[in-house]
């Protein structure tokens, strides 16, 4: 199987987030790549950059996030860069799961589905962007 | 995203969602889904539409379950795809949002 790698850049809106699902799909679609596998890729990325938008702190109106997409022999790699403050999404503690609706917080699971359908999870910043890179196993 | 609110017998609201679930599909279904929620009344999420899900939706069906529980109604997601409701189950939600199969089960639910 070919080693095939895309790279695109997006901007820092609920439209480029949007954007960036898309383009994803289409990539899947090009490759022949898994449902499955194409799916988690894109929830992994989708949770990165709401994370991105809800949580990073701005540094310039150029923010932006580069998204690139590797296909594997046994699933896809993803490289995740945002040019916002430094944050590390992998180390923020997991919310406990609620027993009532009642007692639900509507908010943070998104980290819990970036670490249940991401393996080999890792975050840097290299002094320009955070750097978060995964694979989804097909 | 696609959202369509009709009633659901004497039982209360069916909400049919289409598309994708993520952060555009939140946006739009927020403020319909909040209005009907806040009604009270039980409440039947067709998911079956639903091709994608991020936690940003799952933030706007729990909001709504949050609401309907404050009454006597009952929350459901009707006949979510596979790989939505592992989605659902990963996000410890299978318990707090009940997913039904069928239009049948889920007024015995509601009747229940």
């Amino acid at each position: 199987m070919a080693d095939d790698v895309e790279t695109r850049r997006f901007g820092m809106s609920c439209s480029d987030v949007a954007a960036i699902d898309d383009w994803l799909e289409r990539v899947g679609a090009r490759w022949g790549a898994s449902e499955r596998t194409m799916f988690s890729a894109r929830l992994c990325v989708a949770e990165l950059a709401a994370n991105t938008l809800e949580h990073g702190m701005a540094r310039t109106s150029a923010d932006h996030i580069v998204v690139t997409v590797r296909r594997l022999c046994g699933g896809v790699a993803v490289e995740y860069l945002d040019s916002r403050a430094p944050f590390d999404p992998t180390g923020v503690p997991v919310p406990a799961r609620a027993e009532s609706i009642e007692s639900a917080d509507p908010t943070g699971r998104g980290l819990t589905l970036l670490r249940a359908y991401a393996r080999d999870l890792t975050y840097s910043h290299d002094g320009t962007y955070n750097r978060v890179m995964l694979t989804i196993s097909s | 995203m696609e959202i369509r609110i009709s009633e659901f017998g004497n039982h209360g609201k069916k909400v049919t969602l289409v598309g994708k679930l993520d952060i555009a599909g939140a946006e739009s279904i927020d403020l319909p889904l909040a209005t009907v929620a806040g009604t009270r009344q039980s409440i039947v999420v067709d998911m079956m539409g639903v091709d994608f899900i991020a936690s940003i939706g799952i933030r706007h069906l729990v909001m709504a379950a949050k609401a309907v529980a404050r009454g006597d109604g009952k929350f459901l997601l009707l006949n979510p795809t596979p790989l939505v409701t592992e989605v659902l189950i990963t996000a410890g939600l299978q318990e707090l949002l009940p997913i039904v199969r069928s239009e049948d089960e889920a007024l015995a639910v509601l009747a229940g």
